[in-house]
């Protein structure tokens, strides 16, 4: 057996040597940017020795569509649906996030109760995210029979948001100041309902998946992101807290409401596969838990302030905002030079630091392995390129 | 707060080494979400990524601000942030404008152009032997904006085509609609 | 002119290979749509439901679709192994099929090394793998045909040495006397450590899930196949699932007493037996994800290798002792 990639790659690290005439018995595969298991358009050169992996390079940008050019020439209303386009998974999290950016730049007070929705649909979507990764890395390992599974969950949630959103996947449901529409009554009893489903199909989910003998061999010990390469490469969210650190930029650096909430932050020590596998898992049950009072508390009242503002011109001056999407740190950071147009947006996104990390993790890998650790790290390729 | 002691350490490190200089117009956490803003000489910043790396902290993201226009100069930002309660450090690296600033009918410039270029770096050193993470966003900001980081070990696009022969996201490129229609714009 | 015609060995055997592939062919039609049905009902869905009665004729067309499709062959392909890849992973399954006995009367042919004969053939098929990866010019296919082949000598080795186990109980290679000598009990029974080393043994020689690595979807696109389209894709896939029924022949032959049963007819015990144990490969393969290249191997070397010769000693000191 191949032995593992350790602690400490990082400061020896090779650079890419593809330029370099290869070696009589090794071979370049180029693994993307078509291939089933490269979720979307990435493309990995690996370097290979047999089934095992000298070296990687892995080669973005296929899905780049010029989000931070767009941002410079609209104002900053025009740019709200292009973040959920971002990253397509947690658009609910990336679209409030950016309101929550630009309401704090303009100091716009919003009501109760637009709060207490947005945490709801933000706590829905991280779930809707976290299943869809259940589903695709199952997939991945070759496990088919749980995707469904988990996209059976998935859809439920993604007919709550629809109802109250009108989409799916994209949405744009956050305005400067608060929310398009109000929910009623049917979205908290479906939330309700919702809730208590998953928590009963929960552990029906670890009889058919987490007790495997084949599924454990496949993730325990393969692909050890350590923290010492967690800090190296900036990698954060669950990929961070399977290394032991207990960072979630909700408790860091609450926004929202965030700090009204009683919910733990599932951390585990290997920094392997299954521990990022555990924490994902771990954390759909806390979303629920956050849910759960949220949909209890909710009060009544407005969701927009009592008199909108129609123009949107800040101050000049810079912004960083930081919020957890379910990959980890999402960071906005707009610098405006005092007109209707952001002068720079630059998206700071989590898949972009935790992908970086994959040449100081695969290298002494297989093929096998490349697939189940950029499967459990959990990239969202568009996300990364923007 | 417990970490307050440990930054001013951090910071103090940096003031005394004269690695950086306060931001004077730094508006403070409440307004940036920076915690403290600080400028960085070109040729200080692997220093002072340096210390940032000792004490713990990670880099959140590094960046660059087009301001030929109003400043004749490029601005990189490096954010570095603390595993744990925030603490966020922004730097400022001011360098030397990659090339003059063109105005074209599609893009608005209200601004008067500064005169004189100030006497900047053409380059920042890489810090991505210190930070790994600094590889990919320094391959970016190249892509993206044409800055050069001495002793990069690996300087090419990362998004935009191989071969692509603009930086996409400077302040004079064009916006992409029109390189959607082929008109003004030299998109792909 | 009825026993004439049934004398000349030259058209018995035209007429066998015609029965036989009709029976290869019906036989993967109805297994494509029994693993999309079986499938279904694992995740909760309903499967094909709109052409002909509950779906059944929904792989007919796609068989119909599939002969339509344009058969590309790629520029840098080594011709000859490419084409002919097809052909030899196929044809040993037609030879294998002859030699089961399916009723008491009813086999194709009785050879006294047919069990022999099973095995051997069944390693042929692994060449033609092995051509279409080699031919196809296509590094994903070339890693998948080097998984089947390094994988194909593994697990052949346990498959056999617990097949040798029974021909040490029923004193005989030849299939009917196997059978025959299970009229009372069934050898499951005598050997169940041998059965279940043949079952995971014979999963792998499928290369069915969680076994599937020379064509596992998310790693190496399809294996062996890759480059293969149309009809040509397939004849792989009627080779899949002959093997499927091929191996539980043998199982069903070896170890669960071929066509003896109660009140049915054998020929109907037989294919009850033979279509159990795909449903039951079938299940696995909805159940469970897949196993690691160097972790199959590893199994099969330190555990499935030690444990059938074990079996097989133990067999022959256990009969030498207490049989007469």
């Amino acid at each position: 057996m191949p032995t593992r990639a350790k602690a400490g790659a990082v400061s020896e690290r090779q650079h890419s040597k593809l330029g370099d005439a290869p070696l009589p018995e090794t071979y370049h595969l180029n693994m993307g940017p078509q291939h089933p298991s490269m979720h979307g358009v990435l493309r990995l050169v690996l370097h290979l020795d047999g089934e095992r992996i000298l070296d990687v390079d892995p080669v973005i940008g296929y899905a780049h569509r010029a989000h931070e050019k767009m941002a410079e020439h609209r104002n900053y209303l025009m740019f709200l649906p292009n973040t959920s386009r971002v990253d397509y998974l947690s658009g609910m999290i990336y679209n409030l996030a950016y309101c929550q950016a630009v309401e704090k730049m303009l100091e716009i007070e919003v009501p109760e109760r637009a709060e207490y929705i947005r945490v709801i649909c933000s706590e829905l979507n991280r779930i809707s995210s976290h299943l869809l990764w259940f589903g695709t890395f199952l997939l991945d390992i070759g496990g088919i029979t749980p995707f469904l599974y988990a996209f059976d969950d998935r859809e439920q949630i993604l007919e709550i948001l629809d109802r109250v959103t009108g989409s799916r996947l994209t949405y744009c449901y956050g305005r400067f100041g608060g929310l398009t529409e109000d929910v009623d009554t049917t979205f908290l009893d479906q939330t309700r309902a919702f809730v208590k489903r998953l928590r009963e199909r929960l552990p029906e989910y670890h009889a058919l998946v987490t007790g495997n003998v084949i599924f454990r061999g496949r993730c325990e010990g393969v692909g050890v992101i350590d923290q010492h390469v967690a800090l190296a490469y900036g990698v954060t969210g669950p990929c961070l807290r399977a290394a032991g650190i207990a960072f979630d930029v909700r408790r860091a650096e609450p926004y929202g409401i965030y700090d009204r909430f009683e919910f733990d932050i599932p951390t585990e020590q290997s920094g392997d596969a299954l521990a990022r596998y555990k924490v994902r898992v771990a954390e759909i049950e806390q979303s629920l838990r956050i849910i759960e009072q949220a949909v209890a508390q909710i009060p009544d009242g407005p969701i927009m302030p009592d008199k909108p503002k129609k123009r949107f011109k800040p101050a000049a001056g810079e912004l960083y905002f930081a919020v957890e999407s379910a990959r980890g740190q999402f960071g906005i950071y707009i610098v405006s030079d005092g007109s209707e147009i952001p002068f720079r947006i630059k998206l700071r996104t989590p898949s972009f630091s935790n992908l970086a990390a994959m040449p100081a993790v695969l290298p002494q890998t297989t093929i096998a392995d490349t697939i189940a650790i950029v499967g459990s790290i959990d990239v969202v390729i568009p996300e990364i390129d923007r | 707060m417990s970490g307050d002691a440990k930054i001013s350490a951090v910071l103090e490190t940096l003031l005394a080494a004269k690695l950086v200089q306060q931001d004077e117009q730094g508006v403070g956490y409440a307004k940036s979400g920076m915690h403290h803003e600080l400028l960085c000489p070109a040729e200080a910043i692997r220093a002072a990524a340096t210390v940032y790396r000792e004490a713990g902290f990670f880099l959140e993201m590094v960046t660059c601000l087009d301001l030929r226009e109003t400043a004749r100069r490029m601005r990189l930002v490096y954010t570095f942030n603390r595993l744990g309660p925030a603490e966020r450090h922004r730097l400022f690296v001011d360098l030397a404008e990659v090339k003059p600033f063109e105005p074209s009918p599609n893009v608005k410039s209200n601004a008067t152009p500064a005169t004189d270029p100030p006497a900047l770096p053409q380059c920042a050193p890489s810090i991505s032997s210190v930070y790994p993470a600094a590889d990919w966003f320094e391959r970016e900001i190249f892509d993206m904006f044409g800055v050069q980081f001495s002793e990069h070990p690996n300087l090419k696009r990362l998004l935009l085509p191989e071969d692509a022969d603009f930086h996409a996201l400077l302040r004079d490129f064009g916006r992409v609609e029109d390189a959607d229609q082929g008109e003004g714009g030299r998109g792909v | 002119m009825f026993n004439q015609l049934f004398g000349n060995i030259w058209l018995v055997t035209l007429a066998s290979g015609a029965v036989i592939m009709g029976f290869l062919t019906v036989n993967a039609l109805f297994l494509v749509w029994l693993e999309r049905k079986l499938s279904a009902r694992f995740q909760r869905r309903l499967g094909p439901t709109e052409v002909g009665f509950a779906g059944t004729l929904q792989t007919l067309a796609d068989a119909v679709k599939l002969l339509g499709k344009q058969l590309i062959t790629p520029r840098n392909a080594d011709k000859p192994l490419y084409h002919l890849a097809p052909v030899i992973v196929f044809m040993p399954v037609v030879v294998g099929v002859s030699l089961f006995p399916i009723d008491r009367q009813l086999m194709f042919v009785d050879l006294n090394v047919g069990l022999v004969l099973v095995f051997a053939f069944a390693g042929i098929g692994f060449i033609g793998i092995f051509m279409a990866g080699w031919g196809s010019n296509n590094k994903y296919a070339l890693l998948g045909a080097m998984r089947a082949v390094a994988q194909n000598i593994a697990y052949e080795i346990p498959l056999i040495l617990s097949a040798l186990s029974v021909t040490l109980l029923a004193r005989s290679m030849k299939l009917s006397a196997i059978v025959e000598a299970q009229s009372t009990l069934p050898y499951l029974l005598f050997q169940p450590l041998g059965a279940a080393i043949y079952l995971i043994g014979a999963v792998a020689e499928t290369n069915r899930a969680p076994f599937d690595i020379p064509e596992a979807e998310s790693e190496l696109v399809a294996g062996f196949h890759s480059e293969y389209s149309g009809m040509r894709f397939a004849v792989f896939f009627l080779a899949e699932y002959s093997n499927m029924a091929i191996v539980s022949m043998v199982a069903t032959t070896l170890f669960l007493g071929g066509y003896h049963g109660p009140w049915l007819p054998g020929y109907v015990w037989f294919f009850i037996k033979v279509y159990g144990l795909i449903s039951l490969m079938m299940w696995f393969r909805w159940t469970f994800p897949r196993l690691r290249f160097d972790q199959l191997m590893s199994f099969a070397w330190t555990v499935l290798v030690p444990l059938s010769l074990a079996n097989l000693m133990g067999t022959a000191v256990v009969l030498k002792v207490f049989r007469r």
